[in-house]
């Protein structure tokens, strides 16, 4: 029978082990930490990115679904003809204000997109006023009029987004729809 | 004695204290997920109140041209204001309907306008409203409309080219020349074509020549679209049938405005305010009318100048430019002036609402237009109009088509016809511009050429529509051929902008054009 003696202190070795393993313990945790961090703040970073393109989208659909044909001959939604390389750009008709409904006049509308500034424009509903910027740092933004009745709109955003390893890139998020003009439903 | 393991205890608190800031952590990135799916869920909440909202827009429609078709006011005892409700799903929507203040029973007005009010709500939460204005269509949406036509008549490829909607309530038959595939012509209709009735062929048209279809019946498009630019889709037999008016007495009644009584002595009378020197209405022509002409003042005010028997009366609208009266006494834009035949004046305020109601006929009707104005005449009473020379427009050079409907006529009458002084050559041909009614359901009335079987070939050229009860024939045509050998043809040019700004008043059929349509925040009222 070994006789039982005082509970010793822990060996050099056993310290050292204890201290590495705590250390290494505590630098993976250190690594989570500083991981999970820039993926919440890329999250965070991306869900505005969504944001942004998705408001653009609500700011232009209501526009949109108020085009209404001046004449039975012509279309209420169309691609204008001085159309410029990088630029994307629709052409609609509104009632134009005052409007007497029994002798109606249109008012030509247009959004615009130029991707050398990333401003997307429409003119103001009052001819003679200054146009409005509807949405800006857009990357690129599709109008494209698939028929008479419906136009298909395309959000791109890009942002500088921190990635999984830790580099800092371009990311992008692309929403797209296609917009029904209500107006062709009643007819 | 110590107990054993003491240092165990530390292990768990240390297991614990790692495993809440792996929880923190694991924590914040799901904090990201509900944004996400936020997002997408208000995305989709309001994709659905918009569409819950724009049925409500869609079923109100349909509801008042269901009504009209049927005959009946649009709204419920001709009420002012209506309400509809219904469900799409889960969603609820409440479309309220109101007349606009010229519609019945708020005014006088020929042409109806509702506003529709649709508004979408979840478990009684409103989320979406839309806003849309309906105007009731008129009869000058067509470019060619017929209610019946009774004799063995042929549409001619070669004669006729009629570039918009055209409905017909009876059937057609088409002539096709020898050799007409083969040749590049113009469509003849360039637009839809509906028919109520057919024949008993594979497209319910009778064609006279070689039809569109090989002999099992099959379309073939080549050939169909040289007669319809749309194709053999554009033709469409079994449509709804449209009824012309029986009477033209809503026109009277809006001629004659909020004037209590009903003029009844011969000559022309004002439409006015029933308290003041105003005007309200358009102008009444009691008796035949041996001349009527449209013209322009200098200055560019309008005017209209009646003969019946020795009388003369003149109406000057001051549109433009102020004049002074015969009295020197200054007439500010915006008022009438009525010259009578005895040489006496009446100066008014306010403009006439650009119709002019015969009870008679008018014998002679030409000139000049502008602004837009409606002439019509009693059709219950067989009244007609007779054109006695070129019916042109102030804002379009003759021979150019309209750029806008600010100087539409429209001609709504039981018969129009063109005499024999009228459309005696074929170059240059006689213009009119403007949309014409003529007939009443079910009658003879129409659009009549007098003698066409002997006079020479003659043309008249037409910006506008011709919409009429009977089509009776108007030239007689070599039948292989096709080439006019008496008569007068018409050459129509359909105006669309008559679609979209009528003539004031002009008789109305069972749809409604939305004019206006637009989203917008919710508010329940």
């Amino acid at each position: 029978m070994t006789p039982r003696t005082r509970q010793p202190g822990l060996t050099l070795v056993e310290v050292v082990i204890s201290t590495a393993i705590l250390a290494l313990l505590g630098m993976i945790l250190a690594r989570i930490y500083v991981a999970s961090q820039s993926a919440y703040s890329t999250g965070t970073g991306r869900v505005a990115l969504q944001q942004r393109a998705r408001q653009t989208m609500q700011r232009l659909t209501p526009r949109l679904i108020q085009a209404v044909p001046a004449t039975d001959t012509q279309d209420a939604i169309y691609t204008p003809d001085d159309l410029l390389p990088m630029t994307s750009k629709v052409a609609y008709t509104i009632p134009a204000e005052p409007f007497d409904p029994r002798s109606p006049t249109y008012h030509e509308k247009w959004i615009l997109f130029e991707q050398s500034t990333g401003l997307v424009t429409t003119n103001a509903d009052t001819p003679g006023e200054a146009d409005l910027v509807l949405a800006r740092n857009i990357h690129w933004l599709g109008l494209e009029v698939l028929s008479p009745n419906s136009v298909k709109i395309t959000v791109v955003v890009q942002a500088p987004l921190r990635d999984v390893g830790g580099n800092t890139r371009d990311q992008e998020y692309r929403v797209q729809t296609t917009v029904m003009i209500p107006y062709y439903a009643t007819r | 004695m110590k107990r054993p393991g003491r240092r165990r205890g530390t292990v768990l608190l240390l297991a614990i204290f790692f495993l809440v800031i792996l929880n923190f952590l694991a924590l914040a990135l799901l904090d990201l997920l509900p944004l996400e799916l936020r997002a997408a869920g208000r995305n989709r909440l309001e994709t659905a109140a918009f569409l819950a909202a724009d049925s409500g827009v869609l079923h109100a429609l349909a509801f008042i041209e269901d009504r009209v078709s049927r005959g009946e006011t649009p709204l419920p005892d001709d009420a002012t204001s209506y309400v509809l409700r219904g469900e799409t799903g889960d969603w609820n929507w409440e479309a309220t309907l109101t007349a606009d203040p010229q519609t019945p029973p708020r005014g006088t007005g020929t042409i109806r306008v509702y506003e529709i009010h649709s508004l979408a709500s979840l478990d009684g939460v409103a989320y979406r409203a839309v806003r849309a204005l309906a105007r009731q269509e008129t009869f000058a949406r067509y470019a060619w409309f017929e209610d019946q036509r009774r004799s063995d008549l042929v549409i001619t490829t070669s004669n006729y080219h009629i570039d918009g909607p055209f409905h017909s309530n009876s059937r057609i038959r088409i002539l096709v020349p020898p050799g007409f595939y083969d040749q590049n012509l113009t469509p003849t209709f360039e637009s839809e074509v509906t028919t109520v009735e057919s024949h008993d062929t594979p497209d319910g048209v009778a064609y006279q020549g070689t039809p569109p279809y090989d002999s099992q019946g099959n379309p073939l498009p080549e050939r169909y679209r040289k007669i319809f630019r749309g194709g053999r889709e554009s033709l469409r037999t079994g449509a709804r049938r449209i009824e012309l008016p029986t009477d033209s007495g809503a026109l009277a009644r809006a001629a004659q405005g909020q004037s209590s009584v009903t003029p009844s002595t011969r000559g022309v009378h004002l439409g006015q305010d029933a308290s003041s020197e105003g005007l309200s209405g358009g102008l009444t022509v009691v008796g035949d009318v041996d001349s009527m002409v449209l013209a322009v003042e200098e200055g560019g005010n309008r005017s209209v100048t009646i003969k019946q028997g020795h009388s003369t009366t003149k109406v000057v609208e001051v549109t433009d430019t102020a004049i002074t009266d015969p009295d020197g006494n200054p007439v500010l834009r915006g008022s009438t002036i009525l010259y009578k035949p005895d040489g006496t004046f009446t100066v008014h305020s306010g403009l006439t609402n650009g119709l002019i109601y015969g009870t008679g006929n008018i014998r002679d009707l030409q000139g000049v237009n502008k602004g837009k104005r409606t002439v019509a005449v009693d059709m219950a009473a067989n009244k007609e109009i007779v054109l006695g020379g070129s019916l042109t427009r102030a804002d379009t050079p003759v021979g150019q088509t309209p750029e806008g409907g600010r100087d539409s006529l429209g001609l709504v009458a039981y018969n129009v016809r063109i005499p024999t002084s009228v459309a005696q050559t074929v170059n240059p041909p006689t213009d009119i511009y403007a949309a014409i009614l003529a007939g009443t359901k079910g009658s003879e009335g129409g659009f009549y050429v007098d003698s066409w079987e002997t006079r020479t070939p003659g043309r008249i050229r037409l910006y506008g529509g011709l919409m009429m009860g009977y089509k009776p024939a108007w030239a007689s045509v070599d039948s292989v051929e096709g080439t006019v050998l008496n008569g007068v043809t018409v050459d129509s040019t359909y105006d669309p902008n008559l679609a979209s700004s009528p003539p004031p008043h002009f008789p109305t059929i069972g749809k409604f054009r939305v004019l206006r349509y637009q989203e917008e925040a919710p508010s329940v009222d």
